[in-house]
């Protein structure tokens, strides 16, 4: 809370004084008083920092001289020094443990160091061998290997790297061949940490980047392991996976500070649902649905009915809890329900009514931005309205599939529309 | 005060177990690299602009390639073993695949890259497909080489070592010679010859 609170005042500081409210000395001494975001937290955040890029330089270091894989070294050799910078890293490690070692930027370089090292021992191992078709079980046995550090030593800098690993290893893992599924465990492995690193501090820096980090990884790891299995119904599965993305954020983020990037889960799902409507206007993106035979029941379809219903439960938590405000575009998934079935039913007859019906719900998406940043005095709403319509615009203007004189006569109409609300605005007042 | 104890036991166990894992890879590929049987594998022949990427040579082999007969029913990225047997100069040839490891014999599991039906072939993966080198030899290699013409193939072979399913690449052979000592012969004739290889660049 104090932090928070922090955060807010050390942005209303410069605007304070710039009123005259305020004189920039007792600005000053507030800063110094609530310390958080003076100098000595710099000094603090300088510190890590430092620290971790002089972990990853030097780990990174190591494995490239590994990398150079020296021909005259024996395999005996090769296995001793395999084990030198993991032994070292692991003494290190050990002894902060020991010694209660609490800085900051001491938890955050051993722990990339250690990680490192042991990506190191297990590179060189295959090298030696020249195992190739390793770099799957490489990957995921780094990372597990890895992810207890995080617990163990404390550095939260291992979780976006982990993150990294096991979505790349999901890729590969889909090339070669495997259970891509496991995905979901190990991403699960992370969630206890940043859940107590949120705890503790909801809107600190640490916690932002790891949920954004956390939220980016499990949408691409899903859109792997669902790739193969659904692709002609991928509107359903990424409307309703941006949905729950993004009304998460809307419903229990909703005390962030609205600037500074601090609401990632909103940010990526509100970003993810208005690329997919937009691509939606389009006949196109309807068309692989056409050829689709009927459903047989699978574990994806399962998942993708449960993603559904949690987007259309949330919309109506957000809609009852904040009198509808999100709800609009976190219900997308329903209206890619309605498209996929309409596809399904009509095959092409329905591909024209899909454009359309997205078409208009871009239209209102906007519109309702523009009308509530209108009412609320909020520039950032009008323009976010303004930007959605204008792009709806360009992207009509230029659909090669609708006749000129469809769109010429819609747009026309549109235009009139837009006159008429001016006029009667203006009449009011 | 005790929980940083509970913490430091955990981490203990971290670091046995990170190092267990290290020390159980060496061991397995050590002991098939020195008991496993010797069979060499005769890889398709070396084409000087595709073998040498960087630091490995990429390989591919002959006997990844079978006739469609081998496995009607074989689906893609589907694990099956290879059973080996020599031919008359001494190469391995893949005489059958299984689906169920083999009780004797020498096999190797391996990955079915994709089965053909209009070529009527199987395309398997071998565990082996890059022979890394140490970092200047591979760009010399690659500069040695292209002072032949471009037609040039060689014949290629690379020993394995086979052990209950799985292989290590042993060393490679270009013309009967093994890769390191063919490279320093290159050097040698490049030098002869007054050119020399001045500078191997920064590829890779």
């Amino acid at each position: 809370m104090r932090k928070k609170f922090i955060i807010w005042l050390s942005a209303e500081l410069p605007d304070l004084v710039g009123k005259g409210i305020l004189s920039p000395e007792a600005a000053d001494r507030l800063r110094v008083y609530y310390g958080g975001f003076g100098k000595e937290g710099k000094r603090n955040i300088a510190a890590s920092a430092f620290s971790i890029l002089a972990a990853i330089l030097i780990g990174s270091g190591i494995i490239l001289l590994l990398a150079h894989n020296w021909y005259d070294l024996s395999r005996e050799i090769r296995a001793v020094i395999s084990f030198i910078p993991l032994v070292i890293a692991q003494v290190l490690a050990g002894w902060g443990i020991w010694r209660g070692k609490d800085s900051r930027g001491w938890k955050e370089g051993i722990s990339i160091f250690l990680m490192l090292a042991m990506g190191a021992s297990l590179s060189l191992i295959s090298q030696s061998y020249h195992l190739y078709d390793d770099p799957n079980s490489f990957t995921l046995t780094w990372m597990l290997l890895s992810i207890p550090i995080a617990y163990l030593v404390g550095g939260g800098t291992i979780i976006p790297l982990y993150l990294i690993g096991i979505t790349i290893w999901t890729g590969m893992t889909r090339s070669f061949g495997g259970h891509t599924t496991f995905f979901w465990l190990f991403i699960a492995l992370t969630l206890p940490y940043i859940w107590t690193i949120s705890r503790k501090d909801r809107y600190g820096g640490g916690a932002v980047i790891l949920r954004t980090c956390f939220t980016i990884s499990l949408i691409i790891g899903t859109a792997i392991i669902m790739g193969d299995a659904l692709e002609e119904y991928w509107i359903l599965i990424f409307s309703s996976i941006f949905a729950v993305t993004y009304l998460v954020g809307r419903i229990w983020f909703e005390d962030a500070p609205s600037r500074v990037g601090l609401q990632p889960l909103r940010g990526i799902g509100s970003a993810g649902l208005l690329v997919i409507a937009f691509y939606a206007t389009f006949k196109g993106c309807w068309e692989g649905l056409v050829r689709q035979e009927s459903l047989s029941i699978t574990p994806e379809i399962i998942l993708t009915l449960a993603l559904l219903l949690a987007a259309l439960f949330l919309s109506v938590l957000c809609l009852v809890r904040f009198k509808g405000s999100g709800s609009l575009l976190g219900s997308m998934p329903l209206l890619a329900l309605i498209g996929t079935v309409l596809v399904m039913a009509f095959s092409e007859g329905a591909l024209m009514i899909n454009v359309v019906l997205f078409t208009a719900y871009i239209f209102i998406l906007g519109l309702t931005n523009l009308l509530a940043g209108i009412k609320d005095r909020n520039i950032g709403l009008i323009n976010l309205g303004l930007l959605i319509i204008c792009i709806l615009i360009v992207v009509r203007f230029f659909d090669s599939n609708l006749s000129f004189t469809v769109r010429g006569v819609a747009f026309i109409i549109t235009g009139i529309g837009f006159l008429l609300t001016n006029i009667v605005l203006l009449k009011k007042k | 005060m005790k929980k940083r104890y509970w913490i430091f036991g955990a981490f203990i166990l971290l670091a046995i177990a990170q190092i267990a894992v290290s020390a159980i890879r060496i061991r397995k590929w050590e002991d098939v690299l020195r008991t496993g049987t010797r069979i060499r594998l005769r890889t398709v022949p070396v084409d000087p602009y595709d073998a040498f990427r960087g630091r490995y040579v990429a390989l591919n082999f002959e006997e990844e390639t079978v006739p469609l007969s081998f496995g009607q029913d074989l689906k893609r990225r589907e694990e099956v073993y290879a059973l080996f047997q020599k031919d008359e100069e001494g190469f391995a040839r893949i005489e059958k695949l299984v689906k169920d490891r083999p009780s004797e014999g020498i096999y190797l599991r391996i990955k079915v890259y994709h089965p053909i039906s209009s070529k009527n072939q199987i395309r398997l993966r071998f565990p082996f497909e890059r022979f890394y080198l140490e970092e200047e030899i591979a760009p010399a290699a690659e500069k040695a080489y292209e002072s032949q013409s471009k037609d040039d193939k060689r014949d290629a072979y690379v020993t394995v070592r086979i052990k209950n399913g799985y292989g290590v690449l042993e060393d490679l052979f270009i013309g009967d010679k093994p890769i390191a000592q063919f490279l320093r012969d290159e050097k040698k004739t490049e030098k002869k010859k007054g050119e020399g290889i001045v500078n191997p660049g920064n590829q890779g």
